[in-house]
């Protein structure tokens, strides 16, 4: 069963029919089969894979990749995930995007932005912000915290 | 930025599957950034308050972010 209807899938076309290069969409879960431990179980993970499942298929520059906790639990270590369900957006290289939840909605459009991000390498900053992030010498880990919209 | 410096790096959570971290860095309101799980900022700023929160969190002169 598709998440995105027809309609979405066309208006997800769209978006990336401007997509500049290649992005892979890592994606880690827990597929199941292992031990759930109460009030921790992935609730979104099965619904988040097959929208991205969908997302991937509206453009040809697009793969999935897809992590089980279990089985791969070095890729988890590999691309710093601690937490599913968890989304790294990769393009021609990996610039440290993550998103962890499930895109539905309006985060979508946001997820998609990424992905066109990524995919042209370019972040479309200021030119003197792009300056002062060129002095940047120690690590930096921001994170969003959001509630769907 | 994160694509414009490799020591940059960004996640986008959505609370609603990570309610522990509500309490754990005390969210309000929505969006909230936390920097070097250190220091924070609420809301959309512009740009350039955004680069002086990610300058103070990379050990740069400033003031701006709340702690």
């Amino acid at each position: 069963m598709h998440l995105l209807s027809e309609r979405d899938a066309d208006a997800v076309r769209a978006r990336l029919a401007p997509l500049a290069g290649p992005v892979r969409l890592v994606f880690f879960t827990d597929g199941g089969g292992g031990i759930i431990v109460p009030g921790r179980e992935c609730r979104s993970c099965g619904e988040t894979q097959r929208l991205l499942e969908d997302v991937a298929s509206c453009s040809e520059l697009l793969t999935l990749e897809v992590h089980d906790r279990l089985r791969d639990s070095d890729a988890f270590a590999r691309y710093g995930i601690d937490k599913i369900p968890g989304l790294a957006l990769v393009g021609a290289a990996d610039y440290g995007i993550r998103y962890y939840g499930m895109p539905a909605g309006y985060e979508l459009r946001l997820m998609l932005e990424l992905v066109l991000d990524v995919g042209r390498g370019d972040g479309e900053l200021l030119p003197e912000t792009r300056a002062a992030l060129t002095g940047v010498a120690q690590d930096v880990h921001l994170q969003v915290l959001s509630t769907p919209t | 930025m994160a694509i414009a410096a490799p020591l940059i790096r960004a996640d986008i959570v959505d609370l609603t599957e990570f309610r522990d971290l509500v309490t754990r860095y005390a969210v309000q309101g929505v969006p909230k950034t936390i920097l070097n799980d250190r220091l924070y900022f609420d809301g959309v700023l512009p740009e350039p308050e955004v680069l002086a929160a990610v300058l103070q969190a990379a050990g740069h002169p400033g003031e701006e972010a709340g702690t």
